[in-house]
């Protein structure tokens, strides 16, 4: 990141400000999408972040942390987004008969899709320790620092959305083993 | 499955996770329309240039002195829970130092003039070479004296008696308080005023002072006022109490840093 066009926008440039917003949206969207799981919401959050880092910039102190501010920035707009659209919740997606009958001849379910239902599950504390820490490979200190919370509150979270995850992936196992073993049965 | 088995599936899924293509441009429109009309909020208090914007390294924050993870036998990977690097700074403890130092001084000069002379707090107070007045007052004598012994030379009586020892009731300086003894020897000629000594002695547990005066009395009257010179003793060495003593029952006088003058040496004249 160019710190001087980080300074050139702390100055009131908007045309340096818009060549920021160009260069970070595609980072910043890619994040939000990660999180909130919804193209329109994730386009929100990442306009709401960018309209944040313009009136908060002359805050940061130290333009080389200008991309880790930015991320911090991007959270509050997808928490504010998801308590926006309340709907969110209803999203998750519970494994259903319907999903059970993707199972395949020999009874597996692709990871992938194991790990959305599994990550849709998650609150958004989780969602955003997971994205960051395993998307931007954010070290502890850097994922406590970027949200501002404790260390300790971080390793918590993490602890907890790492254990979610496996247990839905545990649970929907299960259930493709049941599913597969009435399948044989049937036959 | 374990955390070990799942991280590495989490990164890989997210990573390939499958991302709408992002509208740059119309995004980065609608916020630009939006920012004329945006202010920006001033930063805050200090400024950025008096703030450090590195981190201060320390003596102890060498290399060889961080924590690092042990590595574990069994293959998972360590996670260092702890702060690594010491908390102590250099700059803040002067910083902190200076700020004391500051604060006390300026609470130290800061005493009322008035209070000034008592001493200030956090001071050593020290004796003033100053004279410093007194009163004391005598209470009633405990035990009994030494009855009067007398021997009459060439018609002329010598004697010698002593009076119960007195508690100092009321003393405004307390290295005069105490309990106070009373001798007194003196010289009756017949038909005429006795020439009286009486030797005064007053102690206490930091030290005794101790001197005599000398006045006449004539049998029958009130006692005359007596004043004494005493030199301090032990804690009040090098002190003087020069005292007067009203009916030898009411005493106020000075306590001296100094010994009296010497007598002026008058040469006969002619």
């Amino acid at each position: 990141m160019d710190q001087d066009l980080v300074v050139r926008v702390q100055a009131g440039d908007q045309r340096a400000f818009e060549t920021l917003a160009t260069a970070d949206y595609a980072r910043l969207q890619r994040l939000a999408y990660s999180v909130l799981a919804d193209p329109a919401s994730a386009e929100d959050a990442t306009q709401q972040a960018l309209l944040d880092i313009w009136r908060k910039v002359r805050r940061l102190r130290d333009p080389a942390k200008y991309e880790a501010w930015s991320y911090r920035l991007l959270v509050r707009a997808c928490y504010a987004e998801a308590r926006r659209q309340s709907k969110w919740m209803t999203r998750v997606d519970l494994a259903s008969a319907d999903e059970l009958r993707a199972v395949d001849a020999y009874g597996v379910v692709a990871d992938r899709d194991q790990l959305e239902r599994g990550f849709q599950r998650l609150s958004m504390d989780h969602r955003v320790v997971i994205v960051l820490r395993f998307l931007l490979g954010m070290s502890p200190e850097d994922l406590a620092a970027t949200l501002a919370i404790p260390r300790w509150t971080v390793y918590k979270r993490l602890q907890a959305a790492t254990r979610a995850m496996r247990a839905a992936l545990d649970a929907d196992a299960r259930s493709v083993a049941v599913v597969a073993g009435k399948q044989e049965a049937l036959r | 499955m374990n955390d070990e088995q799942l991280q590495p599936l989490l990164e890989a899924w997210l990573r390939k996770r499958e991302t709408p293509r992002p509208k740059v441009q119309a995004g980065v429109a609608r916020v630009m329309a939006n920012v004329p009309r945006t202010r920006q909020q001033r930063r805050w208090w200090p400024r950025p240039a008096i703030r450090p914007t590195t981190r201060t390294s320390t003596a102890t924050d060498t290399a060889e002195n961080r924590l690092r993870p042990i590595p574990a036998r069994n293959g998972h990977a360590p996670t260092l829970l702890w702060r690594t690097q010491t908390m102590f700074s250099p700059v803040n403890a002067i910083a902190a130092g200076a700020i004391i130092f500051v604060l006390g001084g300026v609470y130290l000069i800061a005493q009322p003039f008035d209070q000034q002379r008592q001493g200030v707090p956090g001071a050593e107070t020290t004796d003033l070479a100053e004279p410093v007045p007194f009163t004391a007052v005598f209470g009633s004598g405990s035990g009994q004296g030494t009855p009067a012994t007398c021997e009459q030379i060439d018609g002329v009586n010598h004697c010698l008696d002593s009076r119960p020892s007195m508690v100092i009731t009321e003393a405004s300086d307390p290295r005069l308080s105490g309990t106070l003894t009373a001798s007194i020897s003196s010289v009756q000629y017949p038909d005429h005023p006795a020439f009286v000594t009486v030797t005064y002695r007053i102690y206490n547990a930091d030290g005794t002072w101790q001197g005599a005066g000398t006045t006449t009395r004539t049998h029958g009257e009130a006692n005359p006022p007596l004043t004494v010179l005493l030199v301090g003793e032990r804690a009040y060495e090098g002190l003087y109490a020069w005292m007067d003593a009203t009916d030898w029952d009411v005493a106020s006088g000075v306590i001296f840093p100094d010994p009296p003058p010497e007598p002026t040496d008058l040469a006969p004249a002619g």
